[in-house]
């Protein structure tokens, strides 16, 4: 989607709290999970950011880190994980639903082209003139 | 869930991907030990572990004020009952998600910048000693940050919201 879109769309990963810590409420127990504490510091969550997108093979995407009072994740709801599309008049043009169920992708991608279309031109008959006669 | 587990697909949709070498983790008990364990006595004290009662609470779970490699493998019980507890708190701070058609609340954060890309544009040819500039520029690229609104007006802004767990 960065491939197609990444011209006219700028994609921004919002790196937010940890879902999952090892140390956390819900620890992830997957195999192969990740095994990261919740940081204790914004350096902390800092410094995980950059290996979850070096490690996820991310770094042509640009991202920002989240504050530890985690006002952007509140603000926008979104732990887990949640997508939207921002449109250039600055409202939202998507709102994806709350991860991991409603994370989806392709409503993304079907909202960025929908949002690159060009406007449709005005196609409205003009109004007949008043006193024609046929 | 994970953004990791989330973002492998994601990424494959936006990137092509080679396929990843697997290579065995450490334990979540082999990786606490070996970073808290100072005195090598199999368990880890609330003075070794330093990270705060609420993160050592929530591992220590027999309560006996040591983290062992038994309260790793314990039943998730605990775990059951933190979730819950998390959930309780989180809907208590739930707060309305912007609907499509609202303004997009604005933020401006720090833009994570990879030590690579820091290294690179601190190595620009400067008249100061290189060393002094180079750590100044490399300083300076790793504050910079990114105003949400700033992209009004110019572009559309896909938001990925995620962490690594």
């Amino acid at each position: 989607m960065f491939d197609l879109y990444g011209e006219e769309v700028q994609f921004l990963v919002v790196y937010i709290a940890e879902a999952h810590a090892l140390d956390g409420v819900s620890p992830n127990t997957m195999l192969n999970a990740p095994l990261v504490e919740e940081p204790i510091s914004f350096e902390e969550r800092y410094a995980i950011a950059g290996t979850c997108m070096v490690g996820l093979s991310l770094q042509r995407l640009a991202a920002v880190v989240d504050g530890m009072d985690n006002a952007v994740d509140r603000n926008y709801q979104a732990q887990p994980n949640r997508l939207y599309l921002v449109g250039k008049d600055g409202n939202i043009a998507y709102a994806g639903g709350r991860g991991p169920r409603g994370f989806n992708p392709f409503e993304l991608e079907q909202a960025i082209r929908k949002e690159l279309q060009p406007p449709k031109p005005n196609l409205e008959a003009p109004a007949p003139e008043v006193g024609a006669k046929n | 869930m994970m953004f990791g587990a989330i973002a492998f697909p994601l990424a494959l949709l936006f990137f092509q991907q080679e396929t990843p070498v697997s290579v065995s983790p450490p334990t979540v008990w082999e990786l606490l030990q070996s970073k808290y364990d100072t005195d090598q006595d199999s368990k880890i004290s609330s003075e070794e572990h330093g990270r705060g009662l609420g993160a050592f609470s929530n591992l220590d779970a027999d309560g006996d004020g040591f983290i062992t490699q038994t309260d790793l493998e314990a039943p998730t019980g605990g775990a059951s009952r933190r979730s819950q507890e998390r959930e309780n708190k989180m809907r208590n701070q739930r707060v309305a998600p912007p609907k499509v058609g609202e303004l997009a609340p604005d933020f401006e954060l720090r833009v994570l910048v990879h030590e690579e890309k820091a290294e690179n544009s601190s190595k620009k040819a400067s008249s100061q000693p290189r060393n002094v500039k180079a750590a100044k520029e490399k300083e300076e690229v790793k504050a910079k940050t990114i105003l949400l609104s700033s992209f009004a007006g110019e572009k559309p802004v896909a938001l990925i919201f995620g962490s690594y767990t």
